[in-house]
């Protein structure tokens, strides 16, 4: 009798040991699941433990004490990515005091209590690429996050991920010298136009192939450029008109750099460049016609169909919001380009995995394979169809809308 | 010789007459027969696989067994939607500039301003829209009369569909008042017109008593103040913010006019009094806003259509060009189903409730006899964003083909050349 | 036929007719249960400014308005109670000077009497900051920098319907003295449109931008009004119109003068066109209180404390919204001249409880100050009645405190529009909350 009562109390005790160490279990149940690695499945289900999908198919056996969210008929797909994301930063994203700042971090000023964030979450999009702004040449490193956690360190899937070239006019804003004032003002330094933008991309370069090779003490500015020419850190360059997309790629082309392109609305004038040259592109925000392009009405035409000719020629084609909070949502752009000639399989692969693999986070986010992070979007509907609305968005295993 | 004469005359007679047939040989059937594959009414149920009966323009019959006359020319559309054209109650694209300077100017008509060859035009009738009324803007108080057009025709009078329609007044304060300095102006011009029609009475009646002629005419400036005054204009009042709904409808109710407001997206915060004015309302093409809430802090999203729709309020919807999505009239649609509202009364808010606003609904707005044969053809369901107007027919004629678009050819084909010569070194 | 089957058939007849009466009848008290709506707030404390404070009463609250005030009264069946046992109840706070409506635009005519302020205010607006301070009503100024801006309006913070929230839209004339109305913009009315009988004129240069330019036009315009009011001619002209009711002392004229001189033209200026006059402002009100006194005009005190504002002791500057004196308050007090306090800036209105504490550290008593923000104000407005103290017949504005006013640490626990709850202490305290949760983590990031 007494031995069974120490087994007994053994038991309990081993019990309350394992207990609290066994992880909770979720299953999603589905009526379709787009894994976009794979093909669709009908009436499926996700099992997540931790955070990571461990198991994904049917006939899968959900274990007892599993926490079940029944999606009933909707369609399931992985988080979205945006891969050119609003900063959900405190302040301002332009540094002033130098027009090539390669090691700011925009890390160190993301905030986890940004509006955008909470607005971001409830358009699907779980992983977002933020960098600084678009006012410096080299304006620094950006960092890909999640929108969860309650500090920054919580938020980042990969820090320092790229370095962040804008070649358009963005950096000559506000540059006229004023007549009859002197040209000492520090602020009159910056290029004033885009000659001056390609010279100085070129002589940072240049100066970082030669610390590299000359072997002095370390700058830490020439460091980080070292690291992208050693295809270390991935470099991106926003670009809009084609003569810039050319320019960008003949200096990617002498110091042997691997691009990876922002913006590009005239991206459709060069594909045959950019597939040959296996060069990813990140398409922003979609303009109707060139009076709305920004600020310096770069670009006289427009191609409706700029991402679906870009795919068609073979182009690594990622969609996002381009930096504006709000305004665009990219399951819409995905919609919409598909109205305006994309295919709609390479379309869902744009918000998806493509971004994901052009930010070099693909081990983890991007489609719904097993030992991925449980970045799930629960839809009432077809994604590309406009009246469909978001039910659910689940990240890292957990119901944050 | 005589003979080869009347022979040449009896030719070129044949000849002339045959060249004047085919210069007057119109594009306008008399009798048109169109089948569809689905037609969406808007005034009763949808009808699949049915037929609509069109004579000099106008719907003669629509339905599943129409019979079709032997002379009709049949359009076969059984792969394709055909609904009503839609309508927009108020738009202030189309001109070179829709606020003239100067507040008070009740007297200048979009009709001198608009633009028959921008771009605005174009676009509207690929997207489907086949009647517009154009106003002034939101930053003049007294902005001007405005024109009912169809985005199709090369001069403003082939455009014109009905003159003189609307006034618009706008409770944004001009540049140099403030926001109540910019309602009593308008009170005191609403004040100093009394006074002059009462004078203006006085003379009249003067004249008559003196069995004198009496030719003065009403100045022109002050006519279509007047207009308004006895009803023969609708008032178009935008309300900026929530706080001037309070106003409009203080002016409407203080001079018994017609009136329809236009509302900015903060307005949503009144929908309980506008629902009680049952004053009809046409909403600002954004349709979601975000607001942080005080007391917790989240981001609340608020679905502008969705609140005006529970306080029983009928609307239509506005769009704006520089915009993604928000372009489209059936975006807006989409948008709203979206959120729980019917397809059926959303389809409304595109189509019969702004011909209503407007006061063309005895033609447009809706598939039924006796309406003007102005549909369009779509490729798929008007919400699907797949779907593309392939045809538009304006009073029986067809005034646009996608297939023929050169410029929407344009911008979504790639260009010619692709392949770029390669740079040299 | 059997007589007694006829006398059931009848009596049954009757008692089958009676049924709906019946059913009817059962409905009738419920009905007239909800239409009327009443409501008891059970104080610790009830202080009604009109009258003696009340320990342990209750306020009696029905469709709205307040039915009674005392210590023995019967609560009605089917009455909402509100428990306040151990706290402090005191009237709606009332702010007798804001510039809610238009804090920054204003017209560019010097003289426009005519625009009305609640054309301005934001119905829908979020006041939840005032609220939970306490006040319930506030005077709405028309624009700041013109000599003769408009007149001021008198709304409510919340309530069912903006109309019930409009308590007076013409509360008094508004009339600028000072550095404030100086430099209007030129104006520029070219006909419109022009033609060759009525060509483009340049732009017109305004007076005033100097204090004589500020008083001639006065003179000039109230001069005019007179004359308007004697002759009476058939055009309406809709500015000299609004000035009637001024010169015929219907309604106040509110003068908003800083320096003593400014006060004292202020109230010359008055008395010569037999004006009801409320001295807006009065900061340097004490340096002359002789005069204010003689001229019987009340005084609204703005700017009486600004929490963080240095006041400079020197002398030798001219400070343009004058020399502030933190005894002003009660100084006028002792004097018997009637005032009301008025937070000194809009974001300050939820503090106007704190400024009013402030003054009874300078020497003011509590009850005075009491009453300045609450039952003087509403005599200024002309609000008396519907708010400004808890008296029958008045609107159930009620402020529900934790302890009594003036103390430091009191919080208002509910505010109350109409009888109705429009601001209530959030549950559990959440500044204590977010505290507490900042403290847990940052020791478990340590």
């Amino acid at each position: 009798m007494r031995i069974y009562v120490i087994l007994l109390t053994f038991l309990l005790l081993v019990s309350a040991f394992v207990a609290p160490g066994r992880a909770e279990v979720t299953a999603v149940k589905a009526g379709r699941i787009l894994t976009i690695s794979g093909e669709p499945i009908t009436d499926g289900v996700i099992l997540i433990e931790d955070g990571k999908i461990v198991e994904i198919g049917t006939g899968i056996e959900i274990p007892e004490d599993a926490v079940v969210i029944d999606a009933g008929k909707s369609v399931v797909m992985p988080g979205l990515v945006d891969a050119s994301a609003a900063a959900p930063v405190r302040g301002d994203l332009n540094e002033q005091s130098s027009e090539i700042t390669p090691t700011f971090r925009i890390s160190d000023a993301l905030d986890p209590q940004s509006k955008a964030l909470k607005r971001v979450v409830q358009t699907g999009v779980t992983t977002l690429f933020v960098s600084p702004g678009r006012q410096n040449v080299i304006g620094g490193l950006g960092v890909v996050v999640k929108p969860a956690g309650k500090i920054p360190q919580q938020m980042i899937v990969k820090d320092e991920a790229a370095l962040r070239i804008v070649m358009d006019l963005d950096s000559t804003q506000g540059n006229r010298i004023p007549r009859r004032e002197p040209a000492i003002n520090f602020y009159y330094r910056r290029p004033g136009i885009r000659m001056a933008i390609i010279w100085m991309l070129r002589k940072s370069f240049f100066d970082a192939q030669q610390q590299a090779d000359s072997e002095q003490t370390e700058d830490p500015n020439m460091a980080i450029l070292s690291a992208t020419l050693k295809d270390e850190i991935p470099i991106h360059v926003n670009a809009r008109r084609a003569i810039v997309i050319r320019a960008a790629l003949k200096v990617a082309d002498e110091y042997g750099l691997k691009l990876i392109l922002q913006e590009c609305t005239e991206g459709y004038k060069v594909a045959g460049q950019l597939a040959e040259g296996k060069i990813p592109v990140v398409l922003g925000p979609f303009y109707y016609y060139p009076g709305n392009m920004g600020q310096y009405r770069e670009g006289r035409k427009v191609n409706w169909n700029n991402a679906g000719i870009l795919a068609e020629a073979g182009v690594k084609v990622a969609l996002s919001s381009g930096g504006q909070s709000g305004a665009i949502d990219i399951l819409t752009a995905a919609t919409f380009a598909v109205r305006h000639g994309m295919d709609r399989d390479e379309s869902l692969k744009a918000i998806t995995i493509t971004p994901a693999e052009i930010l070099g986070v693909a081990d983890r986010v991007g489609s719904l394979e097993k030992g991925k992070d449980a970045d799930i979007v629960v839809l009432s509907g077809d994604p590309l169809n406009v009246t469909t609305c978001i039910e659910k968005v689940i990240l890292n295993g957990k119901t944050v809308y | 010789m005589k003979s080869r004469f009347h022979i040449t005359f009896v030719l070129m007679f044949l000849i002339a007459f045959d060249i004047s047939t085919i210069t007057y040989a119109s594009p306008v059937r008399k009798k048109l027969a169109v089948e569809a594959g689905r037609i969406i009414t808007i005034a009763g149920k949808e009808i699949k696989n049915g037929v609509i009966l069109i004579e000099d323009g106008t719907i003669k019959a629509v339905g599943t067994d129409v019979g079709i006359p032997w002379d009709a020319f049949v359009i076969e559309a059984k792969d394709k939607v055909v609904m009503p054209g839609f309508v927009i109650a108020h738009t202030s694209d189309g001109l070179d500039r829709a606020n003239e300077n100067m507040p008070e100017v009740p007297f200048i008509s979009t009709f001198d301003s608009i633009d028959p060859i921008s771009t605005f035009f174009k676009d509207s009738l690929r997207d489907g829209v086949v009647a517009m009324l154009v106003l002034p803007g939101n930053n003049t108080l007294l902005g001007g009369t405005g024109t009912i057009v169809k985005p199709y025709g090369r001069t403003v009078e082939a455009m014109l569909i009905k003159r003189y329609t609307g006034l618009k007044i706008s409770l944004r304060p001009s540049r140099n008042t403030s926001r109540m300095g910019h309602m009593q102006r308008f009170r005191r011009y609403v004040s100093d017109l009394k006074d002059y029609l009462e004078e203006y009475e006085q003379r009249k009646a003067d004249a008559k008593e003196e069995k004198k002629p009496f030719d003065e005419e009403i100045d022109v400036t002050k006519q279509s103040m007047v207009d308004l005054m006895n009803k023969k204009l609708t008032a178009f009042i935008y309300c900026d913010r929530a706080a001037d709904v309070p106003k409009a409808i203080e002016i409407q109710k203080t001079h018994e006019l017609n009136t329809v407001l236009v509302l900015g997206p903060d307005c949503y915060k009144a929908a309980g009094l506008i629902a009680k004015s049952k004053l009809p309302v046409i909403l600002d093409s954004e349709l979601i806003i975000w607001e942080t809430n005080e007391q917790t802090n989240e981001e609340e999203m608020k679905v502008i259509p969705m609140i005006f729709h529970k306080a029983g309020v009928k609307f239509a919807f506005q769009t704006d060009t520089s915009q993604y999505g928000r372009r489209y009239l059936w975006y807006q649609v989409a948008t709203v189903v979206k959120y729980g509202m019917k397809r059926e009364e959303a389809l409304k808010s595109i189509t019969l409730y702004p011909a209503q606003f407007i006061g063309v609904d005895n033609r447009l707005g809706s598939i039924e006899t006796g309406k003007e044969a102005t549909l369009i053809f779509l490729t798929g369901d008007p919400l699907d964003a797949q779907s593309w107007v392939d045809q538009v027919m304006i009073a029986g004629e067809i005034v646009y083909e996608r297939a023929k678009d050169e410029r929407l050819k344009k911008l979504l084909e790639p260009p010619l050349v692709i392949q770029e010569p390669k740079d040299t070194d | 036929m059997n007589i007694r089957y006829r006398h059931f058939s009848i009596r049954r007849k009757f008692y089958t007719a009676a049924i709906p009466f019946l059913a009817a009848a059962m409905f009738v008290p419920t009905v007239t249960a909800e239409e009327t709506s009443v409501i008891a707030v059970k104080a610790g404390t009830i202080y009604p400014v009109s009258s003696a404070p009340i320990q342990d009463g209750i306020v009696l609250i029905r469709d709205g308005k307040i039915e009674a005030v005392g210590k023995d009264i019967v609560i009605p069946e089917g009455a909402e109670v509100i428990d306040a046992k151990d706290k402090v109840v005191i009237p709606g706070l009332i702010d007798a000077f804001t510039t809610l409506a238009e804090p920054t635009m204003d017209d560019e005519d010097s003289v426009t009497p005519d625009i009305r302020a609640v054309d301005a205010f934001n119905f829908y607006g979020e006041y939840r900051r005032m609220l939970a301070g306490g006040v319930t009503t506030v005077y709405v100024s028309p624009g700041q920098r013109r000599l003769v801006s408009g007149l001021g309006s008198v709304v409510k913070l919340a309530g069912d319907s903006v109309a019930k929230r409009r308590l007076k839209d013409r509360s008094a004339l508004r009339i600028t003295i000072g550095e404030l109305p100086k430099n209007p913009p030129a104006l520029w009315n070219p006909p419109v449109p022009p033609d060759p009988c009525h060509p483009m004129v340049p732009q017109e240069k305004q007076l005033p931008t100097t204090r004589m330019g500020e008083l001639a036009v006065l003179r000039n315009v109230f001069g005019q009004a007179q004359q308007y009011l004697n002759e009476r001619p058939r055009k309406i002209d809709w500015k000299m119109e609004s000035l009637l009711p001024v010169l015929t002392r219907k309604l106040p004229v509110r003068i908003n003068c800083h320096n003593a001189q400014d006060i004292r033209s202020a109230i010359l200026f008055s008395e010569v066109f037999n004006l009801r006059l409320i001295i807006e402002g009065g900061t340097e009100a004490y340096n002359i209180i002789n005069q204010i006194k003689w001229s019987d005009a009340p005084v609204v005190v703005t700017g009486a404390f600004e929490p963080g504002r240095q006041y400079s002791k020197d002398d030798t500057r001219d400070i343009m919204l004058g020399r502030v004196n933190p005894a002003n308050a009660k100084l006028l007090a002792e004097a018997g001249i009637k005032f009301a306090l008025s937070a000194p800036s809009d974001q300050a209105i939820g503090d106007l409880q704190f400024v009013a504490g402030y003054a009874v550290s300078q020497g003011l008593s509590p009850e005075e100050a009491l009453k300045a923000i609450t039952i003087t104000p509403a005599e200024i407005l002309g609000i008396t009645e519907r708010a400004g103290s808890i008296e029958k017949g008045k609107d159930a504005d009620l402020v529900i405190l934790t302890s009594e006013p003036f103390d430091v640490q009191a919080v208002v626990d509910k505010t109350l529009i109409d009888g109705k709850v429009v601001y209530t202490r959030s549950e559990g305290e959440p500044e204590k909350e977010h505290a507490e949760k900042s403290r847990q983590f940052v020791q478990a990031k340590s």
